[in-house]
């Protein structure tokens, strides 16, 4: 069945639809947060708030976007909503120190990877979602634009911007030949 | 054509956005510009870094928390307005191990005619003469709309009465059903309340009549109501 018949019949009531849907949706609302929040601490947060988001606005939920979108555009704003509170409330060392508490097991947080997802996570919030939905959801140009609800042309200029961002800070990866 | 429009190209040409013909001129023009060549080249490997990282996934089931949350804060809910539904832990927890204690007011039918076990019992006052096609449940009562229309919980949340294909059914909290009656055939709306922890008031508003189901006697009782 696909996605959208589970959201109708989890928007009738059926709570069979209704865990199975959120089943569907938690691994990629996690991945979101994860690489939002750059530390799986507070992606659990983020992506555990997301999901209630998720149940509590099912019933608005029209069909004006797709349901994959539609779950992103929450996650993305969940993550935003807690890290602007984060920067209220939490002072700079600290927060400093909580980034760097990075993402995944050993395997994941050494080598290339550790330093990509740790240039990531500098980008600025609109071109750190633009890529994280490229790379992460292998999202198209009007997928992205629907989830951000921005113009088409955002889009490709987030997209542009952060991969020449990425390019420069990552440019020992790839000038050293460390990269195949 | 700049070098700089170029390189939009290359980035079009990663995101799958340039079209066969397109790629093929990106391409010619690649094989003739190194400074293009050699920013395409760069941008392809980043491009494929990016594509391989790692997609995490949950070291804890997020669903069953979010579930654990939603009870939570529905339970607080209802308790303020006399309901609880303690029945969709064990639910969620365990998943549907169904049994069933269907009573009510049926159990009699189903003895004098082939209907499913949950008919009139003997003594009990006869159904509306109308039967009824829908239920319409005391929404209002609900909290967390989605979960309403699966059924009210009794006030101790060892039972949930609900409606599906014009029954009334009452499952117990691991989802065994324990009374399902026969459908009714014509629409009349019908609101549920849990008279108390084992008494179920079903009222009719067409025939302005109310059926109490005792569910431990299984036994029925219909008066108007006021």
């Amino acid at each position: 069945m696909v996605q959208g018949e589970w959201v109708q019949l989890a928007q009738k009531g059926d709570r069979e639809a209704l865990v199975h849907l959120l089943r569907e949706l938690e691994g990629p609302v996690y991945r979101t947060a994860c690489y939002m929040m750059g530390n799986q601490h507070d992606a659990m947060d983020v992506a555990q708030e997301a999901l209630l988001r998720i149940y509590r606005n099912l019933p608005g939920f029209r069909y004006e976007a797709r349901v994959e979108t539609w779950a992103q555009r929450i996650a993305v704003r969940t993550a935003i909503d807690y890290l602007r509170k984060r920067k209220r409330t939490v002072p700079l060392k600290e927060e400093v120190d909580a980034d760097r508490c990075r993402l995944g097991n050993s395997v994941e947080r050494t080598g290339i990877s550790f330093d990509v997802q740790e240039a990531i996570h500098r980008l600025p919030e609109p071109q750190r979602t633009a890529v994280i939905l490229r790379y992460l959801h292998d999202f198209t140009y009007e997928e992205i634009a629907e989830t951000m609800e921005i113009p088409l042309n955002t889009v490709k200029s987030h997209l542009f911007r952060a991969r020449k961002k990425l390019q420069s800070w990552l440019a020992d990866y790839q000038e050293g030949g460390v990269l195949p | 054509m700049s070098c700089a429009k170029w390189e939009v190209w290359i980035h079009r040409e990663l995101d799958g956005d340039l079209s066969p013909p397109e790629k093929e001129v990106l391409e010619r023009h690649l094989s003739s510009c190194s400074s293009c060549r050699n920013a395409a080249e760069h941008l392809r490997s980043l491009s494929r870094m990016l594509s391989e990282l790692p997609r995490m996934e949950p070291t804890i089931s997020l669903t069953d928390q979010v579930l654990q949350e939603i009870e939570a804060s529905t339970e607080s809910t209802a308790s303020s307005s006399g309901i609880r539904i303690g029945w969709f832990r064990g639910w969620s927890w365990t998943g549907v191990i169904a049994v069933c204690l269907v009573i009510v007011w049926f159990a009699v039918g189903s003895e004098k005619t082939s209907n499913p076990p949950l008919n009139h019992s003997a003594g009990s006052p006869a159904p509306p003469s109308q039967t009824l096609s829908s239920f319409q449940m005391e929404k209002s009562n609900l909290p967390n709309g989605i979960f309403s229309e699966k059924g009210i919980p009794s006030p101790d949340g060892r039972y949930i009465a609900q409606v599906r294909d014009q029954c009334v059914i009452i499952r117990d909290q691991k989802g065994h059903i324990q009374f399902q009656s026969p459908p009714w055939e014509t629409k009349s709306e019908v609101r549920l309340h849990w008279k108390d922890h084992d008494t179920l008031s079903i009222r009719f508003k067409n025939t302005n009549t109310e059926r109490k189901i005792h569910i431990p006697s299984r036994k029925e009782h219909k008066e108007p109501t006021s």
